[in-house]
């Protein structure tokens, strides 16, 4: 009975550990202040598909209470300090925001673009592609050039 | 912001009234007097005053992460206090045992005590931050009268409903305070994926456009079953675990368990 209570804590201690794995990797950051209940900037891009760590610094008198909907996060900013959130993985896409105590001042938006990376792979990709058609191209035009000289030599 | 501020209140105090109708309610049936209740009320008031003196500091640990550690935590400790007072919880009416009375109060009064303390303290620092703004007091006092007012028409109608189906007040009772504890573990599950301490993918669904979550719907939904208007794929089986796991406890122990002394002695004299 104990060796059974003692391998179940255990698979729930590698469990949880297998689970909060996540948390070890290295986010990248964007930074977005609260001054005079309004966030700037008012709108930041981030990449799709990847998890980012969102800084947000409250210099504000107040606290605020940073929230999304589209976003699911809400989280409580003291006055002159900064609060940490984890966000996405995102689609592409507008995710709005706003400060739960102001909500008719304080509004903003992640926009969600497509990776940059991918973006750029799929541009030299398609590059590579015309240069090998063109380089086909030029490979039939001497085919063709040297099937006709050796036709004239005959 | 009178709206806002009722929302907020809607959004912090009606846990708070929820659970202390489910608690009444359930301990009443024992014949446990409300002594315990006000002694709650009186230690979560100081607890929470503490708390919010202490929550500027504690947040900023673990890499401004301590808040939502120290919430995630109370919230899955209350869902496993809540299946502690499932399990003590007699399945036939009857005489309770001193180690069992003490146990079902120890437990009501901790789960009273968690839920009342961390959802004062979320109200306190919207109150504390605001009543000195300009105008904002007397806002702040209206909205606060009239969200006190919607709660307590809330836990009083929830109160006399289950008074009035007395045969099934104690089932009711039973499956509100699962689902009312599986929703701390949902709000637990979404304060970890915040802190990126669980992993979190695409949302399974967003039923936004059918009940917003900040609605004074949604938030009585969330409120009653934990209600999440985008969950991703492990919240969504943690959550159906939770019940299940508190369902199964719960009909193991009706049929398992035995039937009183009590009542089978009265049974016998009569």
């Amino acid at each position: 009975m104990v060796n059974v209570r003692a391998k179940f804590v255990q698979s729930v201690i590698v469990a949880c550990m297998l689970l909060s794995l996540p948390s070890l990797a290295k986010r990248a950051e964007f930074q977005l202040i609260l001054k005079n209940h309004l966030f700037y900037p008012a709108e930041i891009e981030i990449p799709a598909n990847t998890k980012v760590k969102l800084i947000i610094h409250n210099q504000d008198q107040t606290p605020e209470e940073f929230d999304s909907f589209d976003l699911n996060r809400e989280k409580v900013i003291f006055p002159h300090k900064k609060a940490v959130i984890f966000i996405g993985p995102l689609l592409p896409g507008r995710y709005e925001f706003f400060g739960e105590f102001n909500p008719n001042s304080a509004q903003g938006a992640i926009i969600v673009k497509p990776n940059k990376l991918s973006s750029n792979i799929k541009t030299r990709a398609a590059s590579d592609v015309n240069i090998l058609a063109l380089n086909a191209a030029q490979k039939r035009v001497t085919h063709r050039v040297l099937v006709k000289e050796l036709y004239r030599a005959d | 912001m009178l709206i806002n501020t009722i929302i907020l209140f809607l959004r912090d105090a009606l846990p708070v009234f929820v659970i202390s109708t489910i608690l009444i309610s359930l301990l009443q049936q024992q014949g446990i007097k409300q002594l315990w209740y006000f002694l709650a009320a009186c230690s979560s008031v100081i607890l929470s005053l503490f708390l919010l003196t202490a929550i500027d500091d504690i947040s900023h640990t673990f890499d401004s992460t301590g808040r939502e550690w120290l919430y995630a935590c109370f919230y899955i400790v209350c869902y496993f206090i809540a299946l502690l007072l499932l399990t003590q919880l007699p399945v036939v009416q009857g005489h309770l045992s001193m180690r069992r009375h003490f146990v079902i109060l120890l437990c009501a009064s901790s789960l009273m005590v968690i839920v009342m303390t961390l959802n004062s303290a979320n109200f306190l620092i919207y109150i504390t931050g605001f009543w000195y703004q300009n105008n904002a007091s007397n806002v702040l006092v209206a909205g606060v009268i009239l969200g006190v007012g919607i709660c307590a028409s809330i836990a009083v109608l929830l109160y006399f409903l289950m008074t009035f189906i007395e045969r099934y007040c104690r089932i009711i009772c039973q499956i509100l305070l699962i689902f009312f504890s599986a929703g701390l573990l949902m709000k637990a599950t979404n304060l970890l994926i915040q802190i990126d301490v669980l992993s979190s993918e695409r949302f399974l669904w967003d039923s936004n456009h059918l009940i917003i979550e900040n609605s004074e719907l949604g938030q009585l939904l969330t409120v009653f079953v934990g209600y999440d208007a985008t969950p991703t794929m492990l919240q969504f089986s943690l959550y159906l675990s939770a019940i299940l796991i508190a369902f199964s406890l719960m009909l193991s122990r009706a049929i398992f368990s035995k039937p009183s002394p009590t009542i089978t002695l009265s049974k016998e004299a009569a």
